[in-house]
């Protein structure tokens, strides 16, 4: 775990992975045409929380979100905030397997029951997470080229059935339903990102945290409305509004000649790598924070007593998957005090601590 | 031995763990590719006919075939499941690739259920396509003969598609876009419609103009040369061929459509809706049954002079039946409206088939002859 050698390039990739894998609740959204302008409006309403994460960051260079709670909180306090963290990290784990569970279930595998599908895509993670961050790091980049490729393709291909059209009336919703919906789905794609302090004590010595959360966060909502607007293009407003998973339903719609028929398997293909990606590194998360709880104990022994939580989080989460969309309304609330509240404490604390122990030099 | 034990259990692992649960072979599926739906009249029962490939004869001589399935079921969901009782295997909707729909369902009861019924299943691909029979019942144009194919769900799906590069007498309505027209604020839908035409002793499926809606209810239908109009309206015609009479009794002239283009404008004031049509067509002359001398400059100002006239009057026209036989607006132009601005959309959505009806249309058609084909002149 002390591998201080990772390229900002590649946990930048890592970022935008995390940012894309909430592409998959983008049925979330409830104003049709105007869906693009709230994942850019996204952007904007998270960048004081991407700031926070990247000063908190940036003031701990080498250090991870669990080694800085420890070195500026007391025993009780970080005690608690360490396993607050954990805890949500852990849930948010297992929502993020069930939702995937859904993802195939509903397009393709409806008979086989949940469990086979969550432990099966739980293999591949907990492998991942074992492997640790810098091999996970590295894959995220390979993960990036693959998306990056087949948005380009999906795009150049559906070139002659898009109707430009389709985006008109721009800001036909008001102001704010569209940044309540950023703020819906940003919780899930943004919001997440705090979890990517508990890996970027990491990053290579001299880079900055602010390089990796600003580019990432770019790319990744650049990428993230690309994706929305080629399925409005595609499918129009309320087709796409329509839809649970708009965009496997957006390229199922291509098709030139009879040779590129079919390529939505690329899209689940797709949507399992960033799931993969994306639960590593919370398993990780998760992983790190109990083991500082137990007292640096081996991060890779934790990882199969909380694979079992998180399958059994997952199996309980919801009943149904009208609440796979309902309950992204309501996570918005539980996800505030674990992605702002926290970190601005920490925050607080380690500008404190750090200015404090400036003087003291 | 560590590798050897690791081999054997990656070979055992690619035997037991690969494939899937939910595995279909190809003999345990029927293969549907096209389905009607009628009513009988009084009852609630639908009546359903479903069209799958022939597995069992197909590829001995090298040539598919269909077989057909009645079923009948209190929805049509029900009625689908109900033909398996007739059958070993489980229907595969992946393939379907037409719908065809009685007008008596559509009249009466709306197809936004079947729309939607389909959507939701997932199997039947978002690009098939819808169309409307123009017979008694649906079931009668899936049990024609296919001339090109024997599976007649292919057929009119294909003729479909390439209808509007071709003979522009019908429209391509897939059934993404078909939910789209139906939900989307101002949209008119329409879909292609089809009879049943003997053909060298063997009954066959034509495309025969559109079916008219009114949200998802069958309000009337438009013959094919009055479509290639309705066509240009909507900016769908990529091909077709316009001929008409030119000086005498029996001149006439025959022009393939090669490209066009329309611009529609709508805008209004004091609650008068203006609508402005420009429409740019470029035309290749294929058959002259006159004295016409097409290398003279002058002749052929006059020709395009004519022809502009002549779809001028015809687009003029069909917007005025549509205002006053229809009464409903069968362009989708509160659609424009409602891009351009959804506040007064939003204020005069309500009446707004009043509004359309008194709507004063300005046609300009450029026609632009590029081309007489292989030959110089005549």
């Amino acid at each position: 775990m002390d591998t201080n050698n990772i390229s900002s390039r590649n946990l930048t990739s890592l970022l935008v992975v995390v940012i894309l894998c909430g592409s998959l609740v983008n049925g979330a959204f409830t104003i049709a045409q105007d869906t693009w302008i709230a994942v850019l409006l996204m952007g904007i309403l998270f960048l004081p929380e991407i700031l926070i994460y990247s000063r908190i960051c940036a003031l701990f260079p080498g250090k991870n979100l669990y080694d800085i709670i420890y070195s500026i909180f007391g025993r009780t306090s970080r005690f608690i905030l360490t396993l607050l963290m954990t805890l949500y990290v852990t849930v948010v784990t297992g929502l993020q397997l069930r939702n995937f569970v859904e993802f195939t279930a509903v397009i393709s595998l409806q008979d086989t029951p949940r469990v086979v599908l969550m432990v099966l895509l739980l293999l591949p993670v907990l492998y991942l997470a074992k492997e640790g961050i810098q091999v996970m790091a590295r894959w995220s980049f390979i993960v990036c080229a693959i998306i990056v490729l087949n948005i380009a393709l999906t795009i150049l291909l559906s070139l002659n059935i898009i109707e430009v059209s389709h985006i008109l009336p721009v800001m036909d919703h008001s102001f704010l339903d569209i940044a309540s919906n950023s703020f819906t789905v940003g919780t899930i794609t943004l919001g997440e990102l705090v979890m990517m302090m508990a890996v970027m004590g990491h990053l290579n010595k001299g880079e900055s945290p602010y390089k990796v959360y600003l580019w990432g966060v770019l790319v990744g909502i650049c990428l993230f409305a690309l994706i929305i607007l080629r399925n409005i293009l595609i499918l129009g407003p309320d087709m796409e509004e329509a839809a649970k998973f708009s965009t496997y339903m957006a390229v199922r719609v291509i098709d030139i000649g009879k040779f590129f028929e079919r390529i939505e398997s690329s899209i689940s293909f797709i949507y399992v790598l960033l799931g993969i990606t994306k639960m590593s590194l919370f398993m990780l998360a998760s992983a790190t924070g109990l083991s500082k709880i137990f007292k640096d104990m081996d991060y890779r022994k934790l990882l199969l007593p909380i694979s079992v939580i998180v399958v059994g989080i997952g199996t309980v989460v919801f009943k149904n998957v009208f609440e796979m969309f309902e309950l992204a309304w309501v996570y918005r609330y539980y996800a505030l005090p674990f992605q702002l509240l926290i970190p601005i404490i920490i925050w607080i604390k380690a500008e404190i601590k750090k200015s404090y122990s400036m003087k003291n030099n | 031995m560590r590798r050897m034990i690791s081999f054997i259990s990656m070979i055992l692992c690619c035997i037991f763990l690969s494939g899937c649960w939910n595995y279909k072979g190809l003999d345990d599926i029927d293969i549907v590719t096209g389905l009607a739906i009628d009513k009988d009249q009084g009852s609630d029962i639908y009546q359903i006919t479903i069209e799958i490939v022939d597995t069992q004869t197909s590829g001995r001589e090298g040539e598919i075939s269909a077989k057909y399935i009645d079923a009948e079921g209190r929805t049509i969901f029900d009625a689908i499941r109900n033909s398996k009782k007739k059958l070993i295997n489980k229907l595969y909707g992946g393939n379907m690739q037409t719908l065809i729909i009685s007008k008596e369902i559509a009249e009466a009861e709306g197809i936004s259920i079947i729309i939607e019924e389909l959507l939701r299943d997932g199997e039947p691909r978002e690009t098939m396509s819808i169309v409307i029979s123009e017979e008694e019942t649906a079931k009668e144009i899936l049990l024609t003969d296919g001339i090109d194919s024997n599976i007649i769900s292919y057929e009119i799906h294909e003729m479909i598609i390439e209808d509007n590069k071709v003979t522009a007498s019908t429209v391509d309505m897939p059934l993404y876009q078909t939910y789209n027209s139906i939900k989307g604020n101002g949209k008119a839908l329409v879909l292609p419609v089809v009879r049943r035409i003997n053909n060298i002793n063997k009954n066959v499926a034509e495309g025969n103009g559109i079916a008219l809606f009114k949200d998802d209810y069958l309000h009337g239908f438009l013959s094919p040369r009055d479509t290639m109009y309705y066509l240009f309206i909507v900016d769908k015609v990529r091909g077709g061929v316009i001929s008409f009479p030119i000086g005498d009794l029996d001149e006439s002239i025959s022009m393939e459509i090669k490209d066009s283009k329309t611009d529609t404008k709508i805008s209004s004031n004091q609650n008068k809706i203006y609508v402005d049509i420009n429409v740019k067509v470029k035309l290749n002359i294929m058959e002259v049954k006159s004295q016409l001398n097409i290398s003279n400059v002058d002749e052929r100002d006059k020709l395009e002079t004519q022809t502009e006239e002549y779809i001028e009057k015809h687009i003029t026209e069909l917007f005025e039946k549509a205002q006053s036989e229809y009464e409903i607006d069968i362009f989708g132009l509160g659609n424009l409206l409602y891009k351009k601005d959804p506040d007064l959309w939003r204020k005069i959505e309500t009446h707004w088939d009043e509004l359309f009806q008194s709507a004063v249309i300005k046609v300009k058609v450029e026609a632009d002859i590029i081309s007489s084909g292989v030959l110089k002149n005549y």
